[in-house]
């Protein structure tokens, strides 16, 4: 079961209009462009989860 | 022929380029075993731990021509072509998720290729040659790509890009890369990926630094690079057109898909050392799309730097010409080129597998052993490489490009097959391959527009979709309904413990 919130980074990286837009920016980076940057450490977390419940 | 040559760069690009190909030829001796055996030549004996194994993936998968090609479609197009950062979020979790199975049940059966996988799953050679032609046929222009990456950064170094030394030094490189493949096989491109990863980190790290400073910050960048999509008009802009939304939904899944069945991808999975190893890998290769992401980027910053070129692929090597000091231009250019030869080596090895084990084998000579297979491979790793060369001395570079896409649509026909394969047996093997061959035809068909390749299709005026997933879906909708109605009764030579128990590691 635990697995199945693998599928939430992938859900959210497919949610493409949630993220199609310029506002907020964030050190001068559109939202688009830095919201998909930010999808990659957030999907390492729940890499790292899935992970560490493996392991126990 | 030298008068416009940058020497500083050239010898600081020369030197890295010796660098690893002394550690190509010396990888042979490294963790030593009988390179006489296609396991130890073609898949490194499967003993790759985790450190290794994520340098060697990452420096396959994220190969040179990524380094020039996807700065070069966020240049020409800008949002559209950051479709590489979400792709490369969907594809851990299915790495992390599918292929410790795949990984398990080739160890306990000494399977070394998805062909070899599908022969024993569904016991069908003719799909398990089908497997096989199309990983060959995806991988072919793949590798042919890599010495694009190459021959941009030679041409940037100042060396003629026309006349009869136009092609020496690429030719020479590449005959370099194809003598210790020969020799060392996947060693090779495991130990030169250190050099090549460390290099490319270094060259990204200091590129995010140094330019956005001499661009005046990543406000600047990004309003000059809108200024431009703004005068260009079209399919541009800093995001996307409603009409762009489907389309980079389903190339992103779509991709996705494809990815991990590529041989090369294969080779570089199934060369760790366990299901761990992987699983592990998944957790830490994103660092490497992190990187993708920023070179990304590099493609604005080239329209605040003010630089135009005609063809988009030159905006890296432009790019970093024009800020960068010229022994920082040869490290750059050098990763970029070695960044070129790691998959160019996988991408040759994971295809000399695949045509060894898959269709020399079973359908020239069955009664080959164990020596002979390996020379075969080794023969095969050198034609495929030759044929990579000649495709670009004497075909246009466009053709080449067309043709990996297309690639793209023809690989992803094998999910059914391979991914299914992983948890059901339910489908039968003559349902799949009918399948896939419909899902290649009208892959093939779709994107065949009148002039030139088109990656995308509406779907019965609803939405547009990328063709490939178009293709698979009626693929898997023709496997199902056929394997609904034949019922499927070949042996099948695996288990159920086979894809889910973690034998303890033996070596034979």
């Amino acid at each position: 079961m635990r697995y199945l919130m693998l599928f939430i980074p992938v859900m959210v990286a497919l949610s493409v209009p949630l993220y199609n837009v310029i506002d907020n920016r964030w050190i001068g980076i559109p939202f688009f462009w830095w919201f998909q940057l930010l999808m990659i450490p957030v999907s390492v977390l729940f890499l790292l989860a899935a992970y560490l419940g493996d392991r126990k | 022929m030298t008068d416009h040559l940058n020497w500083t760069a050239t010898l600081v690009f020369v030197f890295f380029f010796a660098l690893v190909t002394v550690l190509g030829f010396v990888a042979a001796n490294w963790k030593k075993a009988d390179l006489g055996d296609l396991r130890e030549w073609g898949l490194g004996g499967r003993r790759f731990g985790a450190w290794i194994s994520w340098f060697l993936i990452g420096g396959d998968l994220y190969t040179a021509y990524t380094v020039i090609a996807v700065p070069a479609l966020v240049y020409a197009v800008g949002a559209y072509g950051f479709f590489a950062v979400p792709y490369t979020i969907i594809i851990y979790p299915l790495l992390f998720l599918v292929f410790p199975r795949l990984w398990r049940v080739t160890h306990r059966h000494n399977y070394m290729t998805a062909g070899d996988f599908v022969l024993g799953r569904y016991g069908d050679k003719w799909l398990e040659l089908a497997i096989a032609f199309t990983g060959i046929l995806a991988t072919m222009p793949y590798i042919a790509l890599q010495l694009v990456g190459i021959e941009k950064v030679i041409g940037a170094l100042g060396f003629p890009t026309e006349g009869v030394t136009a092609h020496l030094p690429l030719t020479l490189a590449f005959i370099i890369l194809a003598v210790y493949t020969y020799r060392s096989g996947l060693r090779a491109p495991a130990m030169i990926a250190f050099v090549k990863d460390i290099m490319i980190y270094i060259f990204v790290l200091a590129a995010i630094i140094v330019i956005p400073q001499q661009l005046g910050g990543f406000g600047a960048i990004f309003d000059a690079a809108a200024a431009v999509y703004a005068k260009k008009g079209g399919a541009t802009g800093l995001t996307l057109q409603p009409a762009q939304i489907m389309p980079y939904i389903t190339v992103v899944l779509g991709s996705a898909m494809a990815l991990f069945l590529y041989p090369h991808s294969l080779t570089g999975i199934l060369s760790a050392s366990g299901p761990d190893a992987i699983k592990r890998n998944a957790v830490a290769l994103p660092a490497y799309s992190l990187v993708l992401g920023l070179i990304a980027m590099l493609g604005l910053m080239a329209h605040a730097a003010g630089i135009v070129v005609k063809n988009p692929q030159e905006v890296v090597p432009a790019l970093i010409l024009k800020s960068f000091p010229d022994w920082f231009v040869g490290f750059s250019f050098a990763a970029i080129a070695i960044g070129a030869l790691v998959p160019a080596a996988v991408m040759s090895i994971g295809a000399a597998n695949t045509f060894t084990r898959n269709i020399w084998k079973p359908f020239i000579h069955p009664q080959m052993s164990g020596a002979e297979e390996t020379t075969v491979a080794k023969v095969v790793s050198l034609v495929v490489k030759l044929g990579a060369l000649a495709v670009i001395l004497f075909v246009p570079t466009k053709f080449a490009i067309d043709f990996q896409l297309l690639g793209g649509v023809w690989m992803i026909q094998c999910f059914p097959a391979i991914i299914f394969g992983l948890y059901t047996r339910w489908f039968d093997g003559k349902a799949l391959l009918a399948g896939w061959a419909v899902g290649m035809l009208l892959g093939t068909w779709l994107a065949w527009g009148a002039d030139k390749w088109v990656p995308t299709h509406g779907v019965f005026d609803w939405f547009v979709a990328y063709n490939g997933l178009i293709a698979v879906v009626v693929n898997i909708a023709i496997s199902a309904a056929l394997s609904a109605v034949l019922g499927s009764s070949a042996p099948d030579a695996t288990k159920p413990d086979d894809y889910e128990i973690d034998q303890i590691a033996v070596r034979r």
